[in-house]
């Protein structure tokens, strides 16, 4: 017989009382004593150093390579101040994209289940999550910009450090309050992701156009605007930064008010993006994040069906699906372009304008774009019916799979390299056969297996690393980095013989008959 | 097949004291509705089954019905307002048991009830889960987290969720998924139970047993239409396979 249940308005819970009621019982089971939570937080202050340490280092050196022009290179068109504001514009639209994935309110799938059903008020529930997703946001883009401008020439004291942080610091804290207004409105959020990641693909392009306007021309001062506050000294920094410090608490005060009416519609969706994208962050699982972060419910369904009048037969239908996996994502395509502006302006960079550091950019876009293109082999890799859909062997299956990563990767190469070949069209035979190599490693990087943290852990004098979850991370790039020999010699040495093109022709053979090859234990 | 139209349930119970009222309800995603629209009225302790094929929109209506999906068309109301769960009146009549399988960390599956039963304001939470441990025979893993717990342990988990907690209307998908004969005959006398005690259930089933034991005329979907049919007529259709 079912308990009569009666309710004592003297029990009723808020938001932040049944948040707190489940934290505690969670804690009473937790066998950790003070020492072991001490021990965790020095850790954790350790780790948070050497990473500084880390970046700034870091930071010096890309400073180094960026201001360091090599004898034989011309003055490069792209100041750095321009350099600087095409990577705050990147950062910018990337707070904005990742903001409206994530939320960026959200809470744990358990959350959802047990609590939203609660009749308890939201607003207390949800505000540890809005103060996360502030502080979250606040600190990466104080650290993004510090870093920036710390890499593009501008004089690191403490007052440009200062102004970069507080200035990043403000720009994260609005980008995120601007989105969290907007979240509930499902339409705007996943016109935020679209207009965000189409300006991240398209911020190279932007750059050539500067480029080639000569609104980059080197000419202006290297630190401009960045060695002294923007929001100038004694009263009027008060009256600058009291506004910003303003318009920033209204609408932090209007998000927490807007909580309550966050339905668990908006939720759901915000908390399967986050849930599987930290999973995919603490497993080093690149691929799974990639899943998550283009997640269903970003991506808009056809407005018409496609013809498919060309299509034949199985291997045909296989590359149907590959182009419209594709052609019916704009920001793929602008990625691929972007990609290949990059390849453009990176000869403005004198360390990346040609030798090494050019076939080092050129190998990266390479292999990026043809990745773009294995969207069928990625998804195949998680449900592997897809690849028994069709009567093809496997073999053929994963050899029809490298066509669009080819052909990708062929257009971003091609449009950075549009220079050379118009000056050699030896380059785009060379070119040609290089992009079987960065498809073969795509497709090889996506049916590549998930991290296995059972591996043997690798002891350095920087710690442990996992050879396991390392390897596949590496797997993928290493056959495109093997199979891209001749062309990278070719880049070095700026000369595309035909001797060349041949062993290209012949490495990238030999890397797609290796990703083809399928073993028993992943069949 | 002729499909046995059921006696609409008493026009003049409903009209007095209708829960769940549906009119043209069209469900869906991406704009594209997954079934035909919904009529449907259910009373103060009326049950009320949603039969169909897979695929056939059952879950979909539920899910609207919840709050948690924009009808694409029509209304559907609880208790005389619209349905919107970020109410907190709606929250606290109607419960919803779904497939979502989600846990917190470090918590027992009696924890899990318990803080149930408490984000409700339930008296004696402690005394109340306890019955319901013992109901749904999970008193030997109270003290489990439910990751241990088998599948069809973790589902009676998620069921007794749903009783442990005040309700006018309460919403269950598929509720016999993997759970064993016996089950399914406590779940349906359960049922019956809270029915005969003025709460609405509205559930979607494949199982003649659970249909035949509780009783109540089903809302059959599909494509073309949406009907109700006795519950003679729905035990029939399901063991026809639909």
């Amino acid at each position: 017989m079912l308990p009569r249940l009666e309710t004592d308005p003297d029990e009723e819970l808020s938001g932040a009382e049944i948040r707190d009621l489940t934290a505690r019982v969670a804690a009473s089971h937790r066998t950790a004593r003070r020492v072991t939570v001490l021990t965790d937080g020095l850790w954790l202050v350790t780790a948070a150093a050497i990473t500084v340490g880390l970046v700034v280092g870091a930071a010096g050196v890309v400073r180094d390579l960026v201001l360091a022009a090599p004898e034989d290179v011309a003055a490069p068109g792209l100041a750095l101040p321009a350099l600087r504001m095409l990577l705050l514009v990147a950062g910018l639209a990337l707070a904005a994209t990742m903001a409206a994935r994530l939320g960026p309110v959200a809470v744990s799938g358990a959350g959802l289940r047990w609590w939203m059903p609660m009749p308890v008020d939201r607003t207390s529930l949800l505000s540890v999550r809005l103060v996360r997703a502030l502080g979250l946001w606040s600190v990466s883009g104080a650290a993004f910009v510090t870093l920036v401008t710390a890499s593009t020439g501008v004089p690191v004291t403490p007052r440009s450090l200062t102004t970069s942080a507080v200035t990043g610091m403000l720009c994260g804290a609005l980008v995120v309050t601007a989105v969290g207004l907007l979240q509930h409105r499902r339409s705007v959020l996943a016109a935020i992701v679209v207009t965000g990641d189409l300006v991240l693909a398209l911020t190279p392009v932007l750059g050539v156009m500067l480029v080639v306007t000569g609104a980059a021309d080197p000419g202006g001062g290297k630190g401009a605007g960045w060695d002294a506050p923007w929001w100038g000294g004694g009263r009027a920094a008060a009256v600058v930064l009291g506004g910003a410090g303003c318009l920033l608490l209204a609408g932090v005060h209007r998000w927490h008010r807007g909580l309550e009416g966050l339905g668990s519609r908006t939720l759901t969706s915000a908390t399967s993006v986050a849930e599987q994208a930290g999973t995919a962050m603490v497993s080093l699982d690149l691929r799974e994040l990639g899943r998550a972060l283009d997640g269903p419910g970003v991506r808009r369904p056809p407005r018409r069906p496609a013809g498919l009048r060309w299509v034949r037969g199985p291997v045909t239908a296989l590359l149907a699906a590959e182009v419209l996996a594709v052609a019916r994502n704009p920001v793929l395509v602008a990625q691929a372009v972007g990609l290949g502006a990059l390849v453009v302006l990176a000869r403005e960079i004198p360390a990346l304008a040609g030798g090494l550091g050019h076939a080092v950019v050129l190998l990266a876009v390479g292999i990026r774009s043809a990745q773009l293109g294995a969207q069928g082999a990625r998804a195949a890799q998680g449900s592997p019916v897809l690849d028994s859909l069709l009567p093809l062997s496997a073999r053929a299956t994963r050899s029809v799979r490298a066509v669009v990563p080819a052909t990708m990767a062929l257009i971003s190469c091609g449009l950075g390299c549009s220079p050379l070949v118009l000056d050699d069209p030896r380059w785009l035979a060379l070119l040609l056969a290089a992009a079987g190599c960065f498809a073969a490693g795509a497709v090889r990087g996506a049916y590549r297996e998930p991290p296995q943290w059972s591996a043997p852990l690798l002891a350095t004098p920087a710690g442990a690393v996992p050879t396991g979850a390392l390897s596949m991370v590496t797997r993928g790039p290493d056959l495109a980095v093997a199979g891209a020999l001749p062309l990278l010699v070719a880049v070095v040495a700026g000369t595309p013989a035909w001797g060349i093109v041949g062993m290209q022709v012949l490495f990238s053979g030999a890397a797609l008959a290796a990703s083809s090859v399928v073993r028993r234990a992943d069949a | 097949m002729s499909a046995e139209r059921a006696v609409p349930p008493a026009a003049e119970t409903l009209a007095a004291g209708a829960v769940l009222r549906a009119d043209g309800l069209s469900v869906g995603y991406a704009g594209a509705p997954v079934c035909a629209p919904v009529d449907v009225v259910v009373g103060a302790g009326q049950m009320l089954a949603v039969i169909g094929a897979n695929g056939s929109g059952k879950s979909t209506l539920l899910r609207a019905v919840l709050g948690l999906l924009e009808p694409l068309a029509g209304t559907v109301e609880v208790l005389g307002r619209e349905v919107d769960e970020r109410e907190r009146a709606f929250r606290s009549h109607v419960a919803g048991v779904l497939d979502a399988d989600a846990y917190f960390p470090g918590l027992t599956t009696r924890e899990h009830l318990v803080l149930t039963a408490r984000g409700h304001a339930v008296r004696s939470a402690g005394t109340v889960v306890d019955e319901l441990l013992d109901q749904f025979g999970l008193t030997g893993q109270a003290g489990a987290v439910p990751e241990s717990l088998s599948s069809g342990q973790r589902r009676r988990l998620l069921l007794a969720a749903g009783f442990a907690r005040p309700r006018r209307l309460l919403v269950l998908d598929e509720p016999e998924q993997r759970l064993d004969v016996r089950m399914r005959r406590t779940l349906a006398q359960l049922m019956r139970e809270d029915a005969a005690r003025g709460v609405s259930i509205v559930f979607a089933t494949h199982d003649e047993d659970l249909l035949e034991g509780t009783g109540a005329p089903a809302l059959l979907v599909t494509d073309d239409v949406c009907e109700v049919l006795s519950p003679a007529a729905a035990v029939a259709a399901l063991a026809r396979g639909l």
